[in-house]
């Protein structure tokens, strides 16, 4: 947690009292690092999706380097699973860009960490694009329905 | 013209959340202009019309898909 992160963290307890204090069971959990608990306050962390395009100059290496130390940002123990696309065709022209090397990763972290985060990559010369968004589509598929269940339900649609 | 579909392709394809990095998938629901088809053409449900054009519209920023098709061309 950098200090700016913990100035947000209170500014926001000020606006929205009570907030931050409430742990929802079902779409968070707690910060999974040692810094869990700080004064009886409770962390709570979400699932993020970000897709980065980089400049297609940028060899694999080079690209990966840069995603460490993006996601160093974002606090100890946040675990980031990073699918590479590779390079593609752009469908519109950007800054004299015609392809780009697309990254898709996903973690969970504290909403708090994100604006430094965000800014670190906003500022990397290499990054063309970024988008951060909730990780619906990760959404874990709904349980299967029990068999003598689901034959019902197959019977009110028809 | 397209006909409509009765029932709403993305329901039948089983999915319940439209990925917006599909633009394979995102791609079948422009016209041939790049525009969002409408729900009474596609036969979407709301619920996945809304979502689709969420979706289209993050996937025109990240470039997966068109602003226009065919501009500039």
């Amino acid at each position: 947690m950098g200090g700016a992160s913990r100035i947000a963290h209170h500014f926001h307890k000020l606006m929205f009292p009570g907030i931050l204090d409430v742990v929802h069971t079902t779409c968070s959990r707690p910060h999974p690092a040692g810094a869990a608990q700080t004064k009886g306050e409770v962390f709570v962390t979400r699932r993020y999706e970000v897709v980065y395009i980089f400049d297609s100059a940028l060899e694999e290496p080079a690209v990966s380097e840069k995603l460490t130390k993006f996601h160093a940002l974002l606090g100890e123990g946040v675990q980031v699973t990073a699918n590479h696309w590779g390079k593609r065709t752009l469908t519109y022209r950007l800054r004299r860009h015609e392809t780009g090397y697309f990254v898709v990763a996903q973690f969970e972290a504290a909403p708090a960490a994100l604006p430094e985060f965000e800014r670190a990559v906003k500022l990397d010369e290499g990054v063309l694009r970024f988008m951060v968004v909730h990780a619906e589509a990760a959404t874990p598929a709904p349980v299967p329905v029990e068999p003598a269940v689901a034959v019902g339900v197959e019977e009110e649609e028809e | 013209m397209r006909s409509r579909s009765k029932t709403c392709p993305v329901c039948e394809a089983g999915v319940r959340v439209v990925d917006y990095k599909d633009d394979r998938t995102l791609g079948r629901f422009l016209t041939d202009r790049g525009k969002i088809l409408p729900s009474r053409l596609s036969g979407m449900c709301a619920r996945h019309q809304r979502q689709l054009s969420t979706a289209i519209k993050r996937a025109r920023q990240l470039m997966l898909l068109p602003y226009i098709k065919g501009y500039g061309q």
